[in-house]
């Protein structure tokens, strides 16, 4: 398209390559390029400014050692540093995380929006005031339940365990249209069913004039006396033989500057660019999550049916949320206990497989350091109480994997890698693990440049836009006051859509 | 080598060896693919995590006298006490030796499992399976609408 530019049709310039807009975006994913679209569609100029590569549905496939690096931040390679370390997963890309995640969409809990009222003094937060926001997003991304014809053996093993637990399941409502369970949305989805931001919103804003500038990164927003001004990057990317290449520099000035990198890189990027609020880069919120691997006798095939067809919210009101979620054998591979003669048993058991996972939501907050040269480090702990509750998480989803019929659960734990009976999940808590024996992931983080209405306890206002600095917004999930405890894309991009729609009053 | 100096990939070598899955069903040597896969993966890596890493393998390397090995270096031991070796640092109470050979493992096993003959060993056929994902989808737009 010809308002994209990326690094290999710069590398021909000489010299830097400069644009003008009454907005800039940093970051094309849930909020960035929900925000570009609303102020797009407003009437405004924007530019967008994505780190990663652009790809589209014809550059998807089934093959990790292509679709990793292109796609995800450092390969795939990212994690929490902390007790344990957290594997943590990174869209990055034109899209973000939502080309690569798995398209679930959850509004805000009304309880949630309370807190972000109650405790972080966040205006026009009712669930009525955010009613529009969420119905606009749900239109604009397709947000819709699951034909049944993509429902897939794992997800009804996943609902008859719960059955007969007696635990709610609840169905999945995600942004598609027609998804026939590919299965493939960590890669991308190669059949056009998902509705990410790279096929909704994205095309709206450049639809509209928007002009985007892939594979640069942000290195500072450019402030004057106090307002933001701009951003000046560079181009990056890998040249056929895989080595990374430098391109010309980027500089855009702009009337207004938001920053939508999630909660990682936005804080780093604030500080780079010398904010000084104490809070940005803390507030660090996870939702830390395991999976357990229920092993059936009759074939399964998870990969053959939608990647996650219902949650169940049983046990919401102690933070843990529980789904299956079917995954490449490299991702089961790559994080099951075991190698040599141990992993290739497991593996060869892939099709009589479920992957089933759960969330805990955060009782307390981690923090994302910024070293010098602006490079974030990301810390969290888990507390002896998230210990308990990824223990309590953990006993549950074994017990929906036995209601179901399997034979045995693998665990995501050094010391007690499996057990084969209801009986033997009192061993969860015979064994003695500690959080450094629990291998831990995510993939929603959250709350590091948070909302607030007070300056001394928050990075930025009720609208996104950042305190003590003119024009400068940040919008995506770093903003959430609190962890959410649900799948947060539909929420990221209703509060950027609410920033988006509160510039464009700003401006008249 | 691209990423792995001569040293290094003498080390990954080894190191592959031990980590690759091995029983009759999957009875594939795809050693030189998972090393393949792991120097590409080095150079996606954050420079911090480049640097750090063939210290890393240095130290699984000659890190024997400290860590319970004996006094070989790792890519000389004979096969039994590498595979003793690997599983102390798997199960060390440092957590930097687990996480080091969880990273290894994790990138080693995502190039075995690209290889299309293990998957197809594992009965994981995902491009045929879109294929059909794709038709099943042309029939669900016709049926329930676009």
């Amino acid at each position: 398209m010809e308002n994209i530019r990326n690094y290999k049709n710069v590398l021909s310039l000489s010299g830097p390559v400069e644009d003008r807009a009454d907005a800039v975006v940093i970051g094309t994913g849930a909020g960035g390029a929900a925000v570009a679209a609303e102020l797009a569609e407003g009437g405004m100029s924007v530019v967008l400014v994505e780190e990663g590569g652009y790809f589209t549905e014809r550059d998807f496939n089934s093959n990790p050692a292509e679709m990793i690096p292109k796609l995800y931040r450092d390969a795939g390679t990212t994690f929490i540093t902390g007790k344990p370390t957290i594997i943590f997963s990174e869209g990055r890309c034109v899209g973000g995380s939502t080309v690569v995640n798995g398209a679930m969409c959850w509004r805000t809990p009304d309880d949630i929006l309370q807190r972000w009222a109650w405790e972080a003094g966040v205006e026009k937060c009712s669930p009525e005031d955010f009613q529009p926001l969420f119905e606009k997003v749900e239109g604009r991304i397709h947000v819709a339940p699951q034909d049944p014809e993509s429902i897939g053996r794992d997800a009804e093993l996943f609902e008859l365990g719960c059955k007969n637990m007696g635990f709610s399941v609840t169905p999945d409502r995600r942004n598609q249209i027609h998804c026939s369970g590919a299965n493939l949305c960590i890669f991308g989805c190669p059949t056009g069913a998902k509705q990410s931001t790279l096929v909704t919103y994205i095309p709206r804003a450049l639809d509209r004039g928007a002009r985007l500038y892939a594979d640069c990164k942000a290195e500072k927003i450019l402030m004057k006396n106090g307002r933001a001004a701009g951003v000046s990057g560079r181009f990056k990317a890998r040249d056929e033989s895989g080595k990374l290449r430098k391109g010309p520099k980027l500089r855009i000035h702009a009337d207004r500057v938001i920053v939508a990198c999630g909660a990682i890189q936005s804080p780093a990027l604030l500080k780079r660019s010398g904010l000084k609020n104490r809070w940005i880069g803390r507030n660090f919120y996870c939702h830390p999550g395991g999976k357990a691997i229920g092993l059936y006798d009759e074939e399964v095939n998870s990969w053959k049916g939608v990647h996650q067809a219902a949650q169940c919210h049983e046990f919401i009101g102690e933070g843990l949320l529980f789904a299956i979620a079917g995954v490449p054998p490299a991702f089961v591979a790559m994080s099951a206990p075991g190698w040599g003669l141990e992993m290739a048993e497991l593996m060869e058991k892939y099709n009589h497989m479920v992957v089933a996972g759960f969330l805990v939501e955060d009782t307390h907050a981690g923090r994302v350091h910024v070293l010098p040269g602006g490079y974030p480090l990301p810390r969290y702990n888990l507390t002896s109480f998230d210990v308990e509750r990824v223990l309590r998480a953990s006993a549950i989803t074994c017990a929906i994997h036995f209601a179901a019929g399997a034979r045995e659960v693998h665990l995501p734990f050094e010391g007690l890698p499996v057990i084969r009976s209801v009986d033997e999940i009192p061993k969860l808590y015979e064994s003695g693990i500690k959080a450094r024996d629990m291998e831990i992931f995510t993939v929603h983080i959250m709350g590091t440049c948070r909302m607030g209405r007070d300056p001394k306890r928050s990075v930025v206002d009720s609208w996104g836009k950042v305190h003590g600095a003119e024009n400068l917004y940040v919008a995506d999930a770093s903003v959430f006051p609190t962890p959410i405890g649900k799948n947060p894309m539909e929420s990221i991009m209703a509060v950027a859509t609410r920033t988006g729609q509160r510039i464009l009053e700003e401006r008249g | 080598m691209k990423n792995l100096s001569g040293r290094t990939e003498g080390i990954m070598r080894a190191l592959v060896a031990i980590l690759q899955p091995r029983s009759e069903k999957l009875d594939l040597d795809l050693s030189q693919e998972m090393l393949d896969f792991s120097d590409e993966f080095l150079g996606h890596l954050p420079a911090p995590l480049r640097l750090a890493f063939p210290l890393g393998l240095y130290l699984v390397e000659f890190g024997g006298p400290i860590f319970g090995g004996g006094f070989a270096r790792f890519s000389k031991m004979d096969r039994q006490a590498q595979e003793r070796y690997v599983a102390g640092w798997g199960a060390s109470r440092l957590g930097i030796r687990r996480e080091l050979i969880k990273g290894v493992k994790s990138i080693a096993l995502a190039g075995y499992f690209s290889n299309p003959e293990a998957l197809s060993r594992i009965g994981y056929d995902p491009d045929a399976w879109v294929e059909e994902a794709r038709a099943l989808r042309k029939k669900l737009m016709e049926k329930y609408g676009a």
